[in-house]
């Protein structure tokens, strides 16, 4: 059955903001996000989808629609306004960790918010990025060893 | 350990997003501008060719009525964007023969051809289709003027697909198609030239009609010396270019001037100094670039947003800079000879090169060359690339059904290559001190001249892992493919290819970082249609394919 307009409703009030969310986290902005998603969820309304598989088409199509928005422009990479932090805050420490995020490779990226954000297992996390399922599996490897590498503490050497 | 889980949680939830009603009302917007889109066409194609298009498509796979009432094929709705080809649905393209493609910011649209007349091909503009790549759908165009052009050259406006060509007559026309609209018009009718009789024309001049350009007002035929200036509808005389007797000559755009760059000598010789020129169409005038050292017979080229890519017949590669107005070597591509004539494509920031034997790709530095092998003649799409392959079956009376893809580049966002998947292979790591030489043994009939023994040899020089061929054969050896930096693992990959026998297969660039905890792999691909024939190395260990190590051993 083609997807209705409840739920469409149902999809925006539960389903939304997180899918938004794991779209802000891979493509570095959320007006960008909403944009994919709301486009998204706009193609889907009247096209035949199964309820299960709403979210998981919609944040595939999302994420396709930002990867082509960022090769159209790649200048909205660059226009990107760093923010004054103070170091030490949990605000610091999420930009920390938002810059480490930043910094994976796209691939790397992504398999991280669908995994790790979005509970995806490796294989739904394969399916959505049209990659193998062993690809998924060094992607989340490299990633987390970066992440590891770049957000934990040096400890202080012995005296 | 950070708890990557809690952590991204944390990041995500504070994110602002809105919810709810705002959320339905924006994309009830969107939606609704979808459907005027829609319902625009059925207003201009009108109830009787919907019933023609339904009757037509009824046997296109997954056919489908959408809920404005248009008929389209869906194929995958997701398209795979892993780097490498793709095979997708050909919709109402199977069975037959695309003539003229040309790429509408977000869709493919496809002219078939309907005859063939005087041996060449021509487009039938009512046979146009579109893909889109976003939700993988083929349409069927509203059907357009009755026009016959000949030979049939396309241009995207931005707005317009303009289609131009000769009528019968010798005079210039065309016709114009708004995918926004789905509405088709004419454009004017040149007066036909005196004395037409379309023999000359035939033998060595229509193909200067296909060598077309948008400059951003006009449509800009610098061989052909005539320009359509969509804003005045009208066709007028440009200058032409210095080269008296310019032939085998193609066109690029900068943004800025059109470069051609071809062969200044009688059509009927294949000898001739190459040339380049740049044209302005702001005013109006023609400059002569400097030599550019290629040799004479077929060039491609195509501006990669940097520099213009030239490659000709003996595949020598070189790069012009406007600003500059220089010429610089490129590395020779990774392919075999094939008598063969080379197009060139830039797609994103990855320049393709097609030959008969594969295709070379290169990233914007043009440092290296990476090959891959050809599965069709590809149609550069921004920074997408599909094309149709040859006919499933050749020998078919009728059209054969012919496999449509899509190519993805393996050059991601950051502009780093990566490799085709069919190269990432799983290994039975065979350890083999540094140092050693692989043997392998190629194909008699798939590597031609290659039925020698080629040996590896892997040495390491500070930073530099160097590795290099002891193949002593003639035409080929294993030279550079290219190298990648793919989540931090550099990985390199040779084929026995082209090149000399002397010098080193590889060496990776002055000032490339290795990872430190990695050592580079080098990927051979001794096999380049098998595809199980690879064998990854690295300067302190040999991993070799189960199946390798037994094609190995058989040599």
């Amino acid at each position: 059955m083609p997807v209705t307009e409840d739920e469409i409703r149902r999809f925006a009030d539960r389903r939304y903001p997180q899918i938004v969310r794991a779209v802000a986290l891979s493509c570095g902005s959320v007006a960008q996000a909403e944009d994919a998603v709301q486009e998204a969820m706009a193609k889907a309304w009247g096209r035949t989808v199964a309820p299960d598989d709403l979210a998981a088409w919609v944040l595939t199509v999302a994420l396709n629609h930002t990867r082509s928005a960022w090769r159209r422009d790649r200048r909205l990479r660059s226009t990107a306004v760093p923010e004054q932090v103070t170091a030490g805050t949990d605000h610091a420490r999420d930009l920390d960790l938002r810059a480490a995020v930043d910094g994976l490779p796209r691939r790397q990226r992504e398999a991280v918010v669908l995994h790790y954000y979005l509970g995806f297992d490796v294989r739904d996390t394969a399916a959505c990025l049209g990659v193998a399922e062993g690809t998924v599996k060094t992607a989340l490897h490299r990633a987390r060893a970066h992440l590891n590498r770049v957000l934990t503490p040096e400890e202080e050497p012995a005296p | 350990m950070i708890d990557l889980e809690a952590q991204l949680r944390v990041l995500a939830e504070d994110l602002p997003v809105e919810r709810g009603e705002p959320v339905v009302r924006a994309v009830s917007n969107r939606r609704r501008r979808h459907r005027r889109r829609r319902l625009a066409a059925i207003g201009s194609v009108g109830l009787v060719v919907v019933a023609l298009v339904a009757g037509v498509v009824g046997a296109w796979p997954n056919g489908t009525v959408d809920d404005d009432g248009v008929q389209v094929t869906t194929g995958p709705t997701v398209p795979d964007r892993a780097p490498g080809w793709h095979e997708l649905d050909a919709g109402p393209m199977t069975g037959r023969t695309p003539a003229v493609t040309v790429w509408a910011d977000d869709q493919l649209i496809v002219f078939a051809q309907d005859d063939l007349v005087d041996g060449a091909e021509w487009a039938d503009v009512s046979q146009g289709f579109s893909y889109s790549p976003d939700d993988g759908a083929w349409r069927r165009l509203p059907e357009g003027p009755d026009v016959d052009l000949f030979p049939t050259a396309a241009v995207w406006t931005g707005t317009e697909v303009i289609l131009t060509g000769r009528t019968p007559s010798g005079a210039r026309s065309g016709v114009a198609y708004s995918p926004a609209t789905e509405r088709w018009r004419r454009l004017e009718v040149s007066a036909p030239p005196e004395g037409f009789t379309g023999a000359s024309y035939y033998s060595d001049r229509a193909w200067r009609d296909t060598k077309v350009v948008w400059t951003g007002s006009e449509v800009l035929f610098p061989l052909a010396a005539t320009s359509y200036g969509v804003d005045t509808g009208r066709w007028r005389s440009v200058a032409t270019p210095p080269g008296e007797q310019l032939v085998n000559a193609e066109v690029a755009w900068t943004g800025e001037e059109v470069i051609v760059v071809g062969r200044d000598a009688p059509y009927s010789q294949f000898a001739g100094p190459v040339v380049g020129y740049a044209f302005d169409p702001a005013a109006r005038t023609w400059r002569v670039l400097p030599p550019s050292g290629l040799s004479s017979q077929s060039i491609g080229i195509a501006w990669n947003g940097a520099e213009i890519v030239a490659v000709n017949y003996d595949m020598t590669a070189k790069a012009y800079d406007p600003e500059a107005d220089t010429w610089r070597d490129l590395p020779p591509l990774p392919l075999r000879f094939s008598e063969c004539s080379p197009r060139v494509l830039a797609v994103g920031a990855t320049t393709l090169v097609e030959m008969c034997t594969g295709l070379a790709l290169g990233e914007r530095d043009l440092g290296f060359w990476w090959s891959v092998p050809g599965e069709a003649t590809l149609v550069a799409a921004g920074d997408r690339a599909f094309g149709f392959g040859e006919p499933r079956d050749e020998a078919a009376a009728e059209p054969s059904d012919r496999p449509f893809y899509e190519f993805v580049p393996p050059v991601d966002e950051g502009g780093e290559i990566t490799p085709p998947r069919e190269l990432v292979v799983g290994l039975d790591v065979l350890e083999v001190p540094e140092g050693a030489d692989i043997a392998g043994h190629a194909n008699d009939d798939q590597l031609g001249g290659l039925a020698n023994q080629i040996r590896f040899q892997l040495d390491w020089e500070g930073e530099r892992c160097i590795v290099s061929s002891t193949y002593a054969g003639t035409g080929a050896a294993a030279l550079v493919d290219g190298y990648r930096d793919l989540d931090g693992a550099r990985q390199i990959t040779v084929s026995p290819r082209a090149g000399g026998p002397d010098r080193p297969a590889l060496l990776l660039p002055e000032g490339a970082r290795l990872p430190d905890d990695e050592q580079p792999h080098v990927v051979f691909e001794l096999d380049d249609r098998g595809g199980s024939d690879v064998t990854e190395v690295s300067c302190a260990s040999v991993g070799v394919t189960r199946d390798l190590a037994r094609f190995l051993h058989r040599s």
